[in-house]
């Protein structure tokens, strides 16, 4: 009984934790996208500033 | 990356606290609170579960809030946190969802049951991610106005929605009785302990998520303005 | 002009251009019927099981044939930009929203007041009750569906998946005029119109109408901004 109790308990806080740690590595994601996308930017208003 | 145009995410103190809170109240979960008499172990899936719960509700309130303050200001700035705290909101109603039903099964043996509390909580979860999918259903300048205005009415839906379901059951046969828990002072604390954890995590995540959309959308404005000045 | 009878002439108009074409009301009636029809099959209930659950087949197949309806209620406006006429109208924004209101529970209430009967015959069903209760429970449910899916059908049709979007953001806030008017009408169908139970959900549907009567009339001008 207690083992079984034991399981539904490790399962709940896992699942919490799994929650939490997929919507930061969605934030992460994100983050990276940006920062690609301000790097293309940048080149792009180099290359103007150049001409 | 370019330091001028990154707004400040949340600051590595406050990540820190939030770390060392986050190790204590996992800490006296599990091995400073007592085990409750009645329901043994699992009732120590309650802590993180209250915690979320909580601040579920406060999320959707400042949605509320910042949704009432776009529409009066116009400033992008609440829109941004509206988005950025429903999100957030979502995944920790998610999170009480998930807890709910295995408390249950482990207890009382049934996965669910029509709780006012707990179906409340389910109606919340479609509420807010019938929000989001307003937010990337609508275009443009409408994006922020007509997710302020969802915003607004599925806020004041909510104590509604809790007492039409609250006389509902009482109505109904009740199959399983919520008894209260009996709670000792070490368990109040761990509680506290708890949902302050929980509200650490959320203002965490909000500044860090705060902070991703502002520059996306800084960043999504200059390629426009790029794009307009090259006349594509 | 006093702004009742701006009202007005907003209901009046969507009342002529359904009549012209009939579409949505053919569509509405023919779905509520279809919605009575699956729920034969999918339950095949006896007559004990039909007594318990009749209450809420009827209301499901009226709120299902409603969203038919209000989808078009705004969508309909968007040919020609009917729509920016409208706005460019005389009237305020509110009266356009209350005219709708009207418009729409009307095509509502026909539909239902139709279908009824056909759902009591073919569930065989013997009905109790007085008829006013009735009566006003049907008013409160479908002006509080419909004061919400007006407002959100507005919002919904100017976003790229309008149809598709309705449904998924007004069951959500319909919940309680869902439960209160299946109980409701659960109540009276058993015999007790006048019961302490039927009245709490008349106050709740009251409560709800009042609410979402106001909240939308003081944020219709916030959806239709040009």
């Amino acid at each position: 009984m207690n083992s079984q109790v034991l399981t539904f308990l490790f399962a709940g806080y896992s699942l919490v934790w799994v929650l939490i740690f997929a919507y930061i590595l969605f934030m992460g994601n994100r983050q990276k996208k940006l920062a690609e996308e301000l790097e293309t930017l940048r080149r792009v208003v180099e290359e103007k500033e150049q001409e | 990356m370019t330091g001028s145009i990154r707004p400040v995410g949340p600051s590595r103190f406050w990540g820190w606290v939030l770390f060392v809170v986050m190790v204590a109240a996992l800490y006296m979960i599990f091995i400073y609170a007592p085990t409750e008499r009645q329901m043994g172990d699992i009732q120590r899936l309650f802590y993180f579960h209250v915690g979320a719960a909580w601040n579920a509700f406060f999320a959707f309130f400042v949605v509320f809030i910042m949704s009432l303050l776009y529409l009066k200001t116009r400033s992008t700035r609440w829109d941004v946190i509206a988005l950025s705290s429903a999100e957030i909101g979502v995944i920790f109603t998610t999170i009480v969802l998930v807890t709910g039903p295995i408390w249950g099964k482990a207890y009382w043996g049934h996965w669910w049951t029509w709780d006012p509390r707990l179906t409340t909580t389910l109606i919340l979860w479609f509420i807010y991610v019938a929000y989001l999918v307003i937010r990337s259903s609508a275009e443009g300048e409408n994006r922020a106005r007509f997710a302020a205005v969802f915003g607004i009415i599925g806020f004041v839906d909510v104590p509604i929605v809790f007492l039409s379901i609250h006389w509902w059951r009482t109505i109904h046969p009740k199959v399983i009785d919520a008894t209260g828990i009996n709670m000792e002072p070490e368990m109040v604390i761990t509680l506290l302990v708890s949902v302050a954890a929980f509200t650490l995590l959320y203002f965490y995540l909000l500044s860090q998520r705060v902070a991703i959309e502002t520059t996306g959308r800084e960043v999504s404005r200059l390629r426009d303005r790029l794009r307009t000045r090259a006349g594509l | 002009m006093p702004f009742l009878k701006k009202v007005w002439y907003i209901t009046w108009k969507d009342i002529r251009s359904e009549f012209r074409t009939k579409e949505t009301m053919t569509s509405m009636l023919i779905f509520a019927l279809l919605v009575l029809v699956i729920f034969s099959f999918a339950f095949n209930p006896t007559p004990t099981e039909t007594k318990r659950i009749f209450p809420g087949i009827i209301w499901v197949g009226f709120f299902f044939a409603g969203v038919l309806g209000l989808n078009r209620s705004f969508a309909r406006e968007r040919e020609n930009d009917c729509l920016a006429g409208l706005m460019l109208a005389p009237v305020d924004r509110s009266a356009i929203y209350f005219g709708k209101v009207l418009g729409n529970s009307l095509f509502m209430l026909v539909v239902e007041l139709v279908t009824l009967p056909v759902f009591i015959v073919f569930f065989d069903y013997s009905v109790r009750g007085s008829l006013v209760a009735l009566g006003l429970i049907f008013l409160l449910g479908t002006f509080g569906f419909v004061a919400v899916g007006t407002f959100l059908s507005a919002l919904a049709t100017n976003t790229r998946t309008s149809e598709i979007l309705l449904p998924i953001i007004l069951f959500p806030i319909i919940i309680p005029v869902v439960i209160a008017v299946v109980q409701a009408t659960a109540s009276i169908f058993a015999g007790a119109s006048w019961s302490a139970a039927t009245l709490l959900w008349v106050k709740v549907l009251v409560a709800y109408d009042v609410i979402f009567l106001v909240v939308p009339f003081l944020l219709f001008e916030y959806l239709l901004e040009v």
